[in-house]
């Protein structure tokens, strides 16, 4: 489901085509449920186009949850001690196939092991996240269990389901129960506003930005720095520019998700990034595992910051660096909480979290132990910046990929300097959103698409 | 599908607006990859020369057809071949088109008795060789699209879907980059042109530049994707009746690392025995000499590529292979 494909595009207009060709020869009295049906349908097609296995792995979640979820409902107490077996095997496939290689070939050496060589199903981490909050939400706060169509477009809403954003029960289910195809301009109007910023920000910005991040630059800590900002900017305008195609997806069919993205890389504190970058999962690890710790009312309300964000690290990735940038992020976040620049210093808090972030990226984006260590040493000593060092980014800068890549770094600032005017005016992306930017951005999408099939990063999460 | 007009008018005009600016954004681009981008224009040009010498200079079968990126373009001299008795085609075009598209507009010249030399760069191997965006503006720009198809048969008669092919229509950001920056700079929009190729579509230039030789990063690997093209290729060969053998391209190779990077060419080549038979060159690939280059360290002066012709007509009169042991071993060397 690449939303920069044309192949799902053709796809979802096939599918919704046919759904409301067929809905016509439906009686008005069972439209209602038709679209809900139709809608369902739609959904596991498309997972079906991805792969079977895909499609295979989600159904298998989504009906254990359900019926696990229904066995314990209906009889109300003393089964509710089955509720954290029931989340347990909610995570099993995400443990076998995300967790499987990490385990048995980096941590027991054990290469050979089926374990090893596993595909991970696209999109397993998000909604095996969101159907982990719905058997928490429905047992905690004893809330009835959904209509099975209902509860199966609530987890398989297409623009969402496979990567993000991480719904809740009470935000969806009730837009799923109410979903009918409804004619309406407005809404497809602000969708396609986003889904125009959207594949803006993937097919132009990202997919450019791609090409130019550069492997094993050996110590020179300039051309690292660059690397981190190629891949600071690729990352977020890859993973907001998917949530904000789902988001506009959503509205066109008359559902307003969750906004996962607002503007993180003008944060001025840690904090507050996190509250801008990927928000649902962000709220998922406070909500789910950190509060339930005991948050910080605890004394260990530090550790419970690290065990966290050592735990999203470990989501976003099974490899140690990945662990290493939550814990960094986590270390970060129990410094802010004690000093951080604010008030009229904001702009020095602003300015650190940038450095904070762009040094963070190395320990997301450099999967081989040997070259991080290599990077992280180059960046923290002086002779990473010798002369040398400094020709190596010069004769880079003026070779022709630089130059090339100089001018998307300068589109993406300017994009960002859009998204901070829009901020200033307390619209998330406004400034993007309007009709004659929207013109622009649908006429450099056409024209500076490279074209190549870069798939989004946050699949493979 | 309800209508609920009671919050909106019945059309979206802006998403009509919208779509009106997207197809005339695409046919504006269309019309300049078809008719005013150079670089298509010259891919044009060089294609008919390479095929011209083809047609007119070499006999109907049993012909040495050699093809890569533009690493062959400017090291192989047809004519100083042929001279040698080996009647030689120089199929090398830009890199940029990548091993697909590279590869089936070969065999679509090709006749059984003929004998391939895939002379790819490393580059095009090591990573996905899915079909890039001027590899797809190639195809149709020479009236082929066909052979920009996604699939991983490299039969140049298949046909995929069209969409990828209109897609392609479009400039893209690389491109308008670099054009944006050369009428900046008042400089030419392409370092080559029409008059850099020979009769026998050998490609030179004037153009010289301070050259830094290879120094073995990125190292070459191997790509599954690579292997997976390689592997189709040599079916597809031995289902047509016709010969495939890897050449690798000479590359400028720094003479402190020559050791290291004779190794790591070794490996590469190794990994590429297991498919397909290897060309015997005991230089594996590293040339020190600065002097057979002329504006990139792939790209030889007349005097590197006669050396270079010269030591493939010479494995190919000799039917010299390497053997995977062999290669091996060398990778091992110390």
């Amino acid at each position: 489901m690449n939303f920069a494909e044309l192949r799902f595009w053709l796809l979802l207009a096939g599918g919704l085509g046919l759904s409301l060709l067929v809905r016509f020869a439906v009686p008005s009295a069972g439209r209602e449920r038709y679209d809900r049906v139709a809608l369902a349908l739609v959904g596991a097609s498309l997972l079906v186009a991805v792969s079977w296995l895909t499609f295979l792995v989600y159904a298998g979640v989504m009906l254990v949850t359900y019926f696990g979820l229904q066995w314990i409902t209906a009889a109300e107490g003393h089964r509710r001690k089955w509720a954290m077996p029931l989340v347990a095997v909610q995570l099993a496939p995400l443990l076998v196939y995300k967790y499987g290689r990490f385990v048995t070939a980096d941590i027991l050496g054990q290469s050979d092991w089926v374990a090893a060589d596993l595909v991970i199903p696209v999109g397993i981490s998000f909604y095996t996240f969101q159907k982990v909050a719905f058997v928490v939400d429905t047992l905690h706060r004893r809330q009835p269990l959904p209509g099975f169509l209902d509860y199966a477009n609530f987890a398989g809403f297409f623009p969402q389901i496979v990567a993000g954003p991480i719904e809740r029960r009470e935000d969806l289910l009730p837009q799923m129960e109410q979903f009918r195809f409804r004619w309406n301009a407005a809404w497809i109007e602000e969708g396609m506003s986003w889904i125009v910023v959207g594949l803006f920000y993937k097919m132009c910005l990202a997919d450019n930005l791609a090409v130019f991040l550069q492997r094993d630059v050996g110590p020179n800590a300039y051309l690292i720095w660059l690397n981190n900002v190629l891949f600071a900017l690729r990352i977020y305008f890859d993973f907001a520019g998917y949530s904000l195609v789902a988001l506009g997806l959503g509205l066109c069919l008359g559902v307003r998700l969750t906004l996962n993205f607002a503007s993180p890389y003008l944060a001025a504190s840690p904090g507050e990034f996190w509250r801008r970058w990927h928000i649902t999962l962000s709220q998922w690890f406070r909500d789910y595992v950190y509060i339930p710790m005991g948050g910080n009312r605890v004394r260990t309300w530090a550790l419970n910051i690290l065990v966290v964000f050592a735990v999203s690290g470990l989501w976003h990735g099974a490899g140690w660096n990945f662990i290493a940038w939550g814990l960094f992020h986590g270390v970060l976040l129990v410094i802010a909480s004690r000093w951080w620049p604010k008030d009229r210093f904001a702009w020095i808090g602003r300015l650190l979290m940038l450095v904070a972030v762009l040094f963070s990226w190395m320990l997301f984006y450099e999967t081989q132990t040997s070259v991080l260590w290599q990077d992280i040493r180059a960046v923290l000593s002086p002779v990473g910046y010798s002369r040398a060092s400094l020709d190596g980014l010069k004769w880079w800068l003026g070779s022709a990929n630089g130059i090339v890549a100089m001018a998307f770094i300068g589109l993406s600032g300017l994009t960002l300097l859009m998204e901070a005017r829009s901020l200033g005016k307390s619209q998330a992306y406004g400034e993007l959103r309007r009709p004659w930017v929207q013109g622009v951005l649908v006429v450099l999408t056409v024209w500076l698409s490279p074209g190549a099939s870069n798939g989004f990063i946050y699949f493979a999460f | 599908m309800d209508s609920s007009t009671s919050h909106s008018e019945r059309w979206p005009k802006r998403v009509l607006g919208l779509g009106l600016v997207l197809l005339l954004a695409w046919a504006a681009g269309a019309a300049y990859t078809l008719y005013f981008n150079v670089e298509m224009r010259l891919t044009r040009f060089m294609f008919d020369r390479k095929l011209s010498w083809m047609e007119r200079r070499l006999p109907a079968t049993n012909r040495v057809i050699v093809f890569g990126g533009s690493s062959s373009s400017f090291s192989i001299s047809p004519a100083f071949a042929l001279e040698q008795g080996v009647p030689m085609v120089n199929l090398g075009m830009g890199a940029g088109i990548g091993a697909r598209v590279l590869t089936r507009m070969t065999l679509a010249q090709s006749r059984p008795g003929d004998t391939l030399v895939m002379a790819l760069e490393p580059d095009l191997l090591s990573a996905d060789t899915a079909v890039t965006l001027i590899g797809a503006q190639s195809a149709v720009v020479l009236g082929h699209p066909g052979w920009a198809n996604e699939s991983l048969d490299p039969d140049p008669d298949a046909n995929g879907t069209i969409a990828p092919y209109v897609w392609a229509l479009r400039p893209g950001g690389s491109h308008v980059v670099t054009m944006l920056g050369k009428l900046v700079q008042r400089r030419p929009l392409y370092r080559y042109q029409a008059e850099d190729f020979f009769e026998d579509g050998q490609q030179q230039t004037e153009v010289r530049g301070e050259l830094g030789g290879f120094r073995g990063h990125p190292a070459p690997r191997l790509s599954p994707d690579g292997r997976a093209w390689v592997r189709a290729t040599r079916a597809y060969c031995e289902r047509k009746g016709l010969k495939l053998v890897y050449a690798l391209p000479w590359t400028l190779t720094e003479p402190a690392s020559e050791a290291d990077v004779r190794r790591l060419h070794a490996g590469f080549l190794a990994d590429l025995a297991q498919e397909v038979d290897v060309l015997r060159d005991e230089r594996l690939g590293c040339i020190t000499d600065r002097s057979w280059y002329c504006d990139t360290r792939f790209h030889m002066t007349l005097a590197g590529s006669r050396e270079r012709t010269g030591a493939m007509v010479s494995s190919l009169k000799s039917g010299l292979r390497w053997t995977e042991t062999e290669l091996r071993a060398l990778a091992a060397t110390r």
